[in-house]
């Protein structure tokens, strides 16, 4: 296989076509990093590591959540289908929601009520778990397939 | 923008679209690549070069977003892959790599010359960020963003020593 110039690649990218329809938050499911992008708005972010498995995107200009990045998707579903095979059966027919993959995310998560580093990461949780339920998103089938 | 069409890859021929870009080839049939994406990147074991393939999915992403996301990855992606200040290969919390035992995966970082507004403007680098390029083990770029540097090290992310495993660069 032979590489594409640098300027070849710049091309290819800013050819490639933009969505038609106007911007809605929305989740898409990326194989190759086993990962999932949850945008709720297109501004220009910093990311920011919050535990293994998830990262928020912060609005450079406000500092307000404006997505997460959530990795091992597949692996973690497949672990937490292992672990509580009802949760397998409750989810074969229906569509899984990402606020419910977030709380099975959140119910995991070990430590003291008083542990701050623990408070942290259950604020972050709670943040991105309220704009997915009320922008009702759904998880990509394929990254729930075990 | 002007018109120009990127050539065949490799013998490819043009019916070869965005969409079916993907071709299995290596590993018996494992490896994904995508040849329209194909790119030099540093590679930190020989100090020489490798190709790696930047997915389509996230190029999709970038574009979903704003053209600044697509600027950054059309010029800031191949400039910290071919130029990175630091590598490092794997990542130490758990389940952090779907790979876990394999050979790790690796993250290319730098602060670049430029970054772009959401509109394409073209702006000096963030202030107290820094580039990341995400690669996993089969060569294939899925991601990249701008994090936080370390306070007490401006061309490393935060966290880097809690992150990353092994430095290479």
């Amino acid at each position: 296989m032979k590489a594409l110039t640098n300027d070849e690649f710049a091309r290819m990218v800013l050819e490639t076509p933009s969505p038609e329809e106007p911007f809605q938050p929305s989740a898409t499911y990326d194989p190759d990093g086993d990962c999932i992008e949850y945008l709720i708005r297109p501004d220009n972010f910093y990311a920011h590591r919050v535990d293994e498995l998830l990262t928020v995107y912060r609005s450079e200009d406000t500092g307000e959540l404006v997505g997460s990045f959530i990795k091992s998707v597949r692996s973690f579903w497949k672990k937490l289908i292992q672990q509580h095979p009802a949760f397998g059966i409750f989810y074969q027919e229906g569509p899984v929601l990402l606020s419910h993959f977030f709380f099975a995310r959140l119910l995991q998560l070990e430590g003291k009520p008083d542990q701050k580093e623990l408070r942290v990461v259950a604020a972050a949780y709670r943040e991105v778990i309220t704009h997915a339920d009320k922008d009702k998103i759904e998880l990509p089938r394929e990254a729930c397939a075990v | 923008m002007g018109n120009m069409d990127v050539k065949p890859i490799n013998g490819l021929s043009e019916e070869i679209g965005w969409q079916k870009a993907c071709e299995m080839e290596g590993d018996a049939g494992k490896k994904l690549w995508y040849p329209s994406s194909a790119i030099w990147a540093y590679e930190p074991e020989t100090q020489g070069k490798h190709i790696v393939c930047v997915s389509p999915r996230a190029i999709e992403r970038a574009r979903r977003r704003n053209i600044g996301a697509t600027l950054e990855c059309a010029y800031l992606v191949p400039n910290v892959l071919q130029a990175p200040r630091h590598v490092w290969r794997g990542l130490r919390w758990d389940d952090d790599e779907m790979f876990s035992n394999g050979p790790g995966w690796l993250s290319y970082c730098k602060i670049p010359t430029c970054s772009y507004r959401e509109d394409g403007t073209q702006q000096p680098p963030r202030p107290n960020r820094i580039f990341m390029v995400c690669v996993n083990v089969d060569a294939i770029v899925y991601n990249w963003w701008w994090v936080p540097c370390d306070p007490r090290n401006p061309e490393y992310p935060e966290q880097y020593d809690e992150r990353f495993r092994e430095p290479l660069l």
